[in-house]
């Protein structure tokens, strides 16, 4: 059996393609108890790839009866990895969360699991951890929980009162690509409905940070198309996901190369669509006429520059009279800068050039096209050229 | 020198105090400015304002940077340990935003010969005053005090000896070599804030990763190749 730090290493490693971010939780705070959900997200530690690890992201057991094609946990992957399999005890889990917490290396604990035995039995090993920290520990930090596929609903309901977000990965964009990589779970029964109980929990008051799911990039022969036809579908009123992430397929072995590289740009591209749709407020149809006719997201350009593009009837905005949803539509400026100079036109100031549109925070190259700043325009090549024919 | 306005003029002065270079003479003017022309100091539309703003935010970041990044460690007897090097004045707001996480602890700040202490909890009002500022003896005084306040205490296992070797590995295990990208990993985490916040874990990992991506491809030059092929 191995000791604690081999445990770490290997469920460390099995969980590291697993995608969460540090977030806000609006669960009130337990007087007595140690550490605390913060109103808003700090981040303690990034690795130099540049992703966040505030969480303790870990497995509970690596060994899974299903075969999924890319996942390196799969029962079809076992020999290539040539990985040991092994699991945490609750106890020694919960320990170590707080042992790293207290050291400030974490905000909170990203709990995921292969599919060991079963999926009833490993989902009793994961309520039984998140009981064992609140309950015995106190502990009142961040909490992220993953749900496995196929779950029933008590068992659910369970782990979504203890944990502040709850995940259970869609993967794949529909049922025949579900089909192509994996053949021991359903998608209609194991993921979307088990996916249908969350909105329910969540009004209930149980998981206050809301609940997401992630895809897997590349693992089937998907288009961008159909990708974002269930990210929209799962952002709208009835499923209310609260974020949805995007992971390139890596290969298994870490030094072999030949992975398509452009899988990286498009995961980019995708977080860029999700943010148009969740931050921005784009609409589906607007932000589906991005799509080529492959079905995939242009990669060389901005899909906010692609929009502002295809409709030039909306521009230029004047920055001193815009209101916020005006200005989000301005490529080259983002919540904080739309927030500010809105704030600034109640305060009665006067924006008279481009140096404090800098200032502010906006990108001027790309937003200064679209934009009256000081009663002046700047004057883009296609009204150059177009004058010139004049 | 920001044009933005995210705090209140007040906030950002009560800020700007703990700025190094920030005198009597400085405060007293920011506190005039309070008073009759706060848009100045909000909207940095004159260069005092800018400078009461650019110092407020430096203090700002000093406090987040740090309060996020500094590593601890824990004594069973409810004691958090930490160390780190300011640039401002800086060390109680530091240590209070630490004790409001942890607020069933008591924190314990050094910087250089300095130390600061802070805590939520209502059992614990006051402090012993020791003799010497030596890290060695203030930790062992004040384990000693809250020792005999404090029934509960931590257990080994929680207090872990190891955890930062536990921390190093498990740190180790989470890196995407593909995904190298130091651009970003620098904007997150300034090479200052590392040496200051005392990251040894993750500095030793860095200068690792950084040698050994120059005889590997990285995504960094993934985009560059693609961006050249665009053009």
């Amino acid at each position: 059996m191995p000791g604690i730090l081999e445990k770490l290493r290997i469920l460390g490693e099995a969980a590291k393609y697993d995608l969460c971010a540090s977030t806000a939780s609006p669960r009130a705070h337990t007087p007595g108890s140690l550490g605390r959900a913060v109103a808003s997200g700090v981040c303690h530690s990034f690795l130099p790839d540049g992703r966040c690890i505030s969480l303790l992201k870990v497995l509970v057991t690596n060994q899974c009866i299903h075969d999924c094609a890319y996942c390196i946990n799969s029962s079809k992957n076992k020999e290539k990895t040539k990985q040991q399999r092994t699991s945490f005890e609750p106890e020694e889990l919960a320990k170590l969360t707080i042992a790293f917490y207290l050291r400030n290396y974490i905000e909170g604990l990203f709990l995921s699991s292969g599919v060991g035995r079963s999926t009833e039995c490993q989902a009793e090993v994961i309520h039984e951890t998140l009981q064992i920290l609140r309950f015995k520990y106190k502990f009142d930090g961040y909490v992220h929980a993953k749900i496995l596929p196929g779950i029933d609903k008590e068992k659910l309901r369970r782990i979504a009162e203890l944990a502040d977000r709850v995940s259970i990965n869609v993967e794949l964009p529909n049922k025949s690509r579900f089909s192509e990589t994996c053949s021991t779970k359903d998608y209609n029964n194991d993921i979307i409905r088990v996916s249908k109980w969350l909105p329910e929990l969540k009004s209930k008051g149980f998981i206050p940070a809301g609940y997401t799911t992630q895809y897997v990039i590349g693992a089937a022969d998907e288009t961008d198309k159909e990708i974002l036809e269930s990210v929209f579908k799962f952002y709208n009123a009835d499923w209310e996901f609260k974020r949805q992430y995007y992971s390139t397929c890596l290969p298994l072995v870490e030094n072999q190369k030949s992975f398509p590289r452009h899988f990286f740009r498009r995961e980019h591209r995708l977080y860029q669509i999700d943010w148009l749709r969740r931050i921005y407020k784009f609409s589906p149809v607007e932000l589906m006429s991005v799509v080529d006719d492959k079905g995939f997201i242009p990669l060389g350009e901005d899909p906010k520059i692609i929009l502002a593009r295809n409709n030039q009837d909306l521009f230029p905005i004047d920055v001193n009279v815009a209101k916020y949803h005006e200005l989000m539509i301005v490529p080259g400026i983002g919540h904080l800068s739309a927030t500010r100079i809105v704030k600034l036109q109640k305060q009665g100031v006067t924006i008279s050039n481009a140096i404090q549109l800098k200032s502010i925070g906006v990108v001027l190259k790309r937003a200064l096209p679209y934009l009256i700043v000081g009663g002046n325009k700047q004057l883009t090549l296609d009204k150059f050229e177009k004058l010139k024919k004049v | 020198m920001s044009f933005a306005c995210d705090l209140t003029a007040t906030e950002y002065v009560l800020a700007a105090k703990n700025h190094i270079d920030s005198s009597n003479g400085f405060i007293k003017n920011a506190e005039y400015l309070i008073d009759n022309n706060p848009h100045e100091i909000t909207t940095g539309c004159t260069e005092f304002g800018r400078l009461i703003k650019k110092r407020a935010n430096s203090v700002i970041r000093e406090v987040r940077l740090l309060a996020s990044f500094m590593r601890l460690k824990p004594y069973p007897e409810m004691l958090l340990v930490g160390r780190c090097e300011l640039e401002h004045h800086t060390g109680q707001l530091i240590a209070n935003s630490l004790s409001r996480r942890f607020n069933m602890f008591v924190v314990l700040i050094f910087v250089e010969e300095n130390y600061f202490i802070a805590t939520e909890r209502e059992d614990v009002t006051k402090f012993p005053n020791l003799l010497s500022n030596k890290e060695n003896y203030v930790v062992r005084g004040i384990c000693e005090f809250l020792g005999n306040c404090f029934e509960v205490r931590l257990t080994p296992d929680l207090v872990r000896e190891d955890g930062d070797l536990l921390w190093e590995k498990y740190y180790e295990t989470q890196f995407l070599q593909q995904r190298l990208n130091m651009n970003q990993f620098r904007r997150f985490i300034p090479k200052y804030v590392m040496k200051k916040a005392n990251m040894k874990v993750e500095s030793e990992f860095y200068e690792k990763v950084v040698v050994n991506s120059k005889n590997n491809r990285i995504l960094e030059d993934f985009f560059k190749m693609s961006t050249e092929k665009e053009n």
